[in-house]
C-alpha cells in the first residue's frame, strides 16, 4: 500500500512539470491552431542561459534568471515576428513544419553556444527529503511542483483578469469576431508566443534541476508534455494541467508495477488510446456553439 | 447616448473597389451616411453587401477608392484600428464568443475603450434585453439565435461607436422577434448613424431614412426610403433596370 501511495506522490511531483510544458503547447494550439514542435528546444536554450550565467559564469542566480527571462521573451517575440507572422494564417502544416525546422536550428545553436557536453547542475533548490506518514517527499521535487502550480495559477489569472488575457481567449474562440471587438491580432499572436516561451523556460529549468543539462535534454519531457496535452484535449488549458498530472501518476505507477518497456512506451500508448476512444481528449469538446 | 457621441460621425465610401484575393467583388461603390442617419443597403444574395461592410472594417482589401469616417480616412487600417476610430460592426451570423458568458461577451467588447463605465453600459444592455439579463451567466453558445443577436447588438452598445454597421440582423429569426430587435436597436442607437444591411426589404425600409440598392458589386439605385416602398420600384432596382 505504501509503495502505491509513494508512486502516486512521485507521479504528482513529476506531473507538475508535464503540466507546465503541456500548458506551453496547449496555449499555442488553442490560440494559433498549431503545435509548436520547437517547444523543447526553445525552453532548453533559455535554460542554458540561466545555468550558464548563474553557475558557470558565476554571476548568481538572480542574474541568470534575469538573462534567461529576457532571452525567453526575445526568443518568443522573434519566432512570432520572424516565422509565424510571415507564414500567415491558413495553412496549419506550414507553421508546424517551420517549428520542426526551428527545433533543429535551435538544438544546433545550443550545441554551438554551450557545447555538446553533459553538465551536472547544482540547482538553487533545497535538497534532501522529509518523511511524511511513511512516505518519502523529495524537497527538490516538492519545490518544483510548487513552481509549476504557481506558474499555472499566474497564467490563469493573466488570461482571466487582464485585458490582454480576455482578448487572447476571445481570439482563440473566433479570431475575426475578436478583431471586430478591437482585439489586435498581432498583439495576441506576439504575447501568445512570448508567454508560451516563458512557460517553456520555467519547465526547462525545473527539469534540468533534477537531471542534467545537455543538448536536447528536454525532448523526452516534451513528448510526455505533448501526450499530456493530447490527453487533456490540446486546446483546453485546464485539460493540459490535468493531463500532466494524470500522465505523471500513470508513469510512476508503471515504474513501480510494470516492466520497464511499458514505462518507455507509455506516452505513445496513451496517445493511441486517446485517439481511438476519445479524440477530443478528456476536457476537449468541439464547441458549445450552435450550428 | 453621451453628448460627445450625439449624431456620431458620417461615413463616406467613394469609388470603393475591392474583394478577396484576385476576385473583385465591389466595383466603384459610392455610399454616404450622414451623422444621425440610418441607411439601408438592400440587394440580392451575392450583391456585395457584406463585402462592403467588411471593406469598411478593414477585413477586405480595398484596391482603389477611399473610405472616410468623420472626414478621416479608414482605408488601409487594420480591423482593430477601425474599431478604435469608432466603428462597431455586428457581423452576419452574430459571431458571439460561444465559450464566454453573456457578461464576458459584453466585457470583451470594451477591449479598446478600456474599463471606464463598462459596467454601466453592460447594465444598460441587460436592461434593454431582459432575456439576456436572465441569462447573464450562461455561455453564449447555449443561447437561442435571437438571444445571440441581442448579445451581438449589446456588444456594439458597449463599444460606444460613432457609427454602427449591422449585417442581416433578421436572418433566421421569427417576424415578431425581428420587430422587437429593430425597436431596441433604434432606441439604443437613437442618435448614432447606422448602416443596416438587409435581405428583408420591408423591415429595413420601415426603419431607415435612406436606401442604397446593391447588385453585382455596384450601386444600382439610391434614394429616400419613401421612394422604395412601392414594390415595383424595388424590383426594378434589384433587376438593375433603374440607373
Amino acid at each position: 500500500m505504501s509503495a502505491f501511495l509513494q508512486a502516486i506522490v512521485n507521479g504528482l511531483m513529476t506531473g507538475g512539470v508535464y503540466a507546465l510544458l503541456a500548458l506551453s503547447i496547449a496555449l499555442i494550439f488553442k490560440t494559433m491552431d498549431a503545435v509548436n514542435f520547437a517547444t523543447a528546444s526553445m525552453g532548453a536554450f533559455c535554460a542554458f542561459l540561466f545555468f550558464q550565467v548563474g553557475t558557470i559564469l558565476n554571476l548568481g542566480w538572480a542574474a541568470g534568471l534575469a538573462v534567461a527571462v529576457v532571452g525567453a521573451v526575445l526568443l518568443g517575440w522573434a519566432v512570432e515576428r520572424g516565422i509565424v507572422r510571415p507564414l500567415g494564417s491558413g495553412d496549419l502544416f506550414r507553421l508546424v513544419l517551420a517549428t520542426m525546422g526551428l527545433d533543429i536550428v535551435l538544438n544546433n545553436a545550443t550545441q554551438i553556444f554551450f557545447g555538446s557536453g553533459v553538465q551536472n547542475i547544482n540547482a538553487p533548490l533545497p535538497s534532501g527529503g522529509v518523511a511524511v506518514a511513511g512516505l518519502n517527499i523529495d524537497l527538490t521535487r516538492l519545490v518544483i511542483l510548487g513552481v509549476a502550480v504557481a506558474g499555472a495559477i499566474v497564467l490563469g489569472v493573466v488570461l482571466r483578469y487582464t485585458n490582454l488575457g480576455v482578448g487572447m481567449r476571445a481570439y482563440a474562440q473566433d479570431p475575426q469576431a475578436a478583431t471586430l471587438m478591437g482585439v489586435p491580432a498581432r498583439t495576441v499572436s506576439r504575447w501568445t508566443w512570448i508567454i508560451s516561451s516563458l512557460l517553456g523556460l520555467i519547465a526547462a529549468i525545473m527539469v534540468a534541476s533534477v537531471s542534467v543539462l545537455s543538448v536536447g535534454f528536454l525532448q523526452g519531457t516534451f513528448i510526455s508534455a505533448f501526450t499530456a496535452a493530447v490527453l487533456g484535449g490540446l486546446s483546453s488549458l485546464p485539460g493540459a494541467v490535468a493531463g500532466g498530472f494524470i500522465l505523471g501518476v500513470l508513469e510512476a505507477l508503471s515504474i513501480a508495477y510494470a516492466p520497464r518497456a511499458v514505462t518507455i512506451a507509455l506516452p505513445v500508448l496513451i496517445i493511441l488510446v486517446v485517439l481511438l476512444i476519445r479524440p477530443a481528449g478528456l476536457f476537449g469538446r468541439l464547441s458549445a456553439s450552435r450550428a | 447616448m453621451a453628448a460627445e457621441t450625439a449624431g456620431g460621425a458620417g461615413l463616406v465610401l467613394r469609388g470603393v473597389t475591392g474583394g478577396y484575393g484576385r476576385s473583385t467583388v465591389l466595383h466603384g461603390v459610392d455610399i454616404e451616411v450622414r451623422p444621425g442617419q440610418k441607411v439601408a443597403i438592400l440587394g440580392p444574395n451575392g450583391a456585395g453587401k457584406t463585402t462592403m461592410l467588411r471593406a469598411v472594417s478593414g477585413l477586405v482589401d480595398v484596391r482603389s477608392g477611399e473610405i472616410l469616417l468623420g472626414g478621416e480616412p479608414l482605408t488601409g487600417l487594420r480591423p482593430d484600428q477601425v474599431v478604435a476610430r469608432g466603428v462597431a460592426h455586428v457581423p452576419q451570423g452574430r459571431r458571439v464568443f460561444p465559450d464566454f458568458t453573456v457578461v464576458e461577451n459584453l466585457r470583451a467588447a470594451a477591449y479598446t475603450r478600456g474599463g471606464r463605465d463598462v459596467d454601466d453600459d453592460i447594465a444598460r444592455v441587460l436592461d434593454a434585453f431582459p432575456r439576456l439579463g436572465e441569462r447573464s451567466g450562461i455561455r453564449a453558445g447555449f443561447l437561442s439565435g435571437g438571444e445571440q443577436q441581442m448579445l451581438a447588438i449589446g456588444r456594439a452598445v458597449v463599444q460606444r461607436p460613432r457609427i454602427v454597421l449591422i449585417d442581416e440582423m433578421s436572418l433566421g429569426l421569427a417576424p415578431i422577434l425581428i420587430k422587437e430587435l429593430y425597436g431596441r436597436f433604434e432606441s439604443l442607437f437613437a442618435d448614432t448613424p447606422a448602416v443596416i444591411v438587409e435581405q428583408n426589404p420591408s423591415v429595413a425600409l420601415e426603419h431607415c431614412s435612406y436606401v442604397y440598392v446593391l447588385s453585382n458589386g455596384e450601386v444600382k439605385a439610391s434614394g429616400p426610403a419613401a421612394e422604395f416602398t412601392s414594390h415595383e420600384r424595388l424590383m426594378q432596382a434589384y433587376a438593375g433596370a433603374v440607373d
